[in-house]
């Protein structure tokens, strides 16, 4: 009895990779019992599914965010992860940690206010509304730029002319990317400028943040 | 709850002998009941009913008019023995295990069979049911857990439609949309105005006609129409630019740029409370609150040409920017607000001299405030 359990402990344990890779629940076929466990094993989803982490589309936002000038797809935000904007987040506070300075705090608080005005002055001007996560999810992964040019002002000196050219860039390049995602969500080709503005404006006070 | 419990059903039986006939027998019979309620409902316990049964005797001797209390007090026992035993034997002989006294009252049953034999049995059965019905209806409880019930309810619902009705008075979505329905166009052309407003000639806001009902385009198509997209960015940027400059110099903490931006705010409401007491002293119809937010937020736009030229510049040729900026802000104001106030006043045309005192007052309004809007770009 107790040699039967072990052998079938085995067994199931020897399985259950094999299955998943070359899948081949009925490879053995001894018994009936066996495949009860190994078929349970193959039904279920993979971890990162079930948590609703999704790096295939973290990844395809994250490039769209880096190539600006690539025509995007309508649909690109239409699943509103917050995994993305909170990663950046924490390593935008990292990268600062690094040069010396716990910014944190007004990190987190420029962001709650910069997208709670941002979802009043986009629903107010367009005639579609938009919802509070897709704004926090697109204003978070255009975030990217910011976190390119704290890096670079732990390499050179950022106050100067050069730095406030890379500023100027990061600015244009977060503010560019965001409003072409915000004017593809709303539909609203006629006022992209003035989409652009109040999001450049955010962008601004984090590039305040992170390089002076 | 026993005390209440007894008090109630002594109403009860004050009620069955109101309605009921005047037979002295009839009285004691429904008091008989309802005692017999009371013993079914406590039970095992024996004690508290005696203790219950004090006041209801006294009012028993008052209203039946017997003089000797001692035969009342007999009468009622023999009769709730007769009805123990035509109802539950087996209760009988726990009552004689239990309490001797009942033994004493033996030759009392045997004495009062003759006088219960009048009454009919089926009517002690439907009247016992009858008072038992009533007591577990409990009617007083009922009424009161329905009618807090439905005070809470009322309640709630009161408060709700206050705060409906007051932030509706207060704030309307709609109207706030309307203020920011602007387009590049417009941005650029009313910035463009802000800066030179020298060779503008028609400051008249366009009327559009919509379904029979005169009401003003909106920014989208009218060039003289207030917005709130305008100040609203123009405020930002220029605190923004002026972290910049103190991060130029060396000086730019997040704390100091957050107490600026507040005092910023501060200054902004302060000013729209004088505007509106302005208003209130010149006797005239006031204008909408978002009108008076916009007109007063445009000289931020003239801030921020200024603090771009501080930047790149200098501070010797910013100065005289603010100086001809100032005098571009108070006389667009002052071609606005005119317009305005004879807008809003335009039903007393027909009465003269109201018409020329309050248009004086109004003119010193109009400048006055177009002077301080031109002040107010050097306090700043």
């Amino acid at each position: 009895m107790n040699n039967n359990n072990s052998f079938n402990f085995i067994d199931s344990q020897y399985s259950t990779p094999q299955g998943a890779y070359y899948d081949n629940t009925g490879r053995m076929g001894g018994g009936g019992g066996m495949g009860g466990p190994t078929d349970s094993f193959d039904n279920e989803l993979p971890l990162l599914e079930e948590l609703g982490i999704n790096f295939d589309h973290i990844r395809s936002k994250t490039l769209s965010v880096l190539n600006p000038l690539k025509k995007i797809d309508s649909h690109i935000m239409d699943d509103t992860d917050l995994g993305g904007p909170i990663l950046f987040g924490l390593l935008l506070g990292f990268s600062l940690l690094m040069s010396g300075k716990i910014q944190f705090g007004y990190i987190y608080g420029l962001g709650l206010i910069g997208c709670v005005s941002m979802y009043i002055v986009l629903n107010l001007m367009s005639e579609k509304g938009i919802d509070i996560y897709r704004v926090i999810s697109v204003l978070g992964y255009c975030l990217l730029p910011m976190i390119f040019l704290s890096f670079t002002s732990l390499i050179i000196n950022i106050n100067g002319m050069v730095g406030y050219i890379l500023i100027g860039f990061a600015i244009v390049w977060s503010t560019y990317s965001a409003s072409k995602m915000f004017v593809k969500v709303l539909s609203m080709i006629d006022q992209r400028i003035l989409v652009a503005y109040p999001v450049g404006l955010l962008y601004t006070g984090f590039a305040l943040i992170t390089a002076f | 709850m026993s005390h209440n419990l007894g008090y109630m059903e002594y109403n009860k039986g004050n009620t069955g002998y109101n309605s009921g006939e005047n037979y002295p027998s009839m009285d004691q019979y429904n008091y008989g009941q309802g005692n017999m309620g009371n013993m079914g409902n406590m039970g095992q316990q024996y004690q508290p009913p005696q203790q219950q049964q004090q006041p209801p005797q006294q009012q028993q001797q008052h209203n039946s008019g017997f003089g000797f209390p001692s035969p009342t007090l007999y009468n009622m026992n023999a009769q709730q023995q007769q009805q123990q035993q035509q109802q539950h034997q087996q209760q009988q002989h726990h009552n004689q295990q239990t309490s001797p006294m009942y033994g004493n009252n033996g030759g009392f049953n045997q004495f009062n069979n003759n006088d219960n034999s009048h009454y009919s049995p089926p009517q002690q059965g439907d009247m016992s049911r009858q008072f038992i019905s009533q007591i577990s209806d409990n009617p007083l409880t009922q009424a009161g857990l329905t009618y807090g019930l439905n005070y809470g309810q009322t309640l709630f619902s009161g408060g709700k439609q206050y705060v409906d009705s007051n932030f509706g008075k207060y704030f309307s979505f709609s109207t706030l949309k309307s203020y920011f329905n602007v387009n590049n166009s417009y941005v650029f052309n009313k910035i463009k105005l802000l800066i030179f407003p020298y060779t503008q000639k028609t400051w008249k806001r366009r009327i559009g006609r919509t379904s029979d009902v005169d009401s003003y385009l909106p920014p989208r198509d009218d060039i003289n129409a207030p917005d709130l997209y305008i100040p609203l960015m123009a405020f930002i940027t220029y605190f923004l630019l002026y972290g910049f400059q103190m991060g130029m110099e060396k000086k730019f903490s997040p704390d100091y740029l957050g107490a600026c931006i507040t005092k910023g705010i501060v200054f902004w409401a302060i000013e729209l409370l004088i505007f509106k007491c302005g208003f209130f002293f010149s006797n005239s119809n006031s204008i909408p609150f978002y009108d008076m937010i916009s007109y007063s937020g445009y000289k931020y736009v003239l801030m921020v040409i200024f603090q771009i030229a501080t930047i790149l510049l200098g501070s010797y040729v910013s100065y005289i920017i603010k100086c001809v900026l100032s005098v571009s802000i108070a006389f667009f104001m002052l071609k606005t607000l005119r317009l305005v106030f004879s807008s809003v006043s335009g039903a007393h045309d027909h009465i003269s001299p109201d018409y020329h005192e309050s248009g004086k007052i109004k003119n010193y309004f109009v400048f006055g405030f177009s002077v301080a809007q031109a002040l107010l770009c050097f306090l700043v």
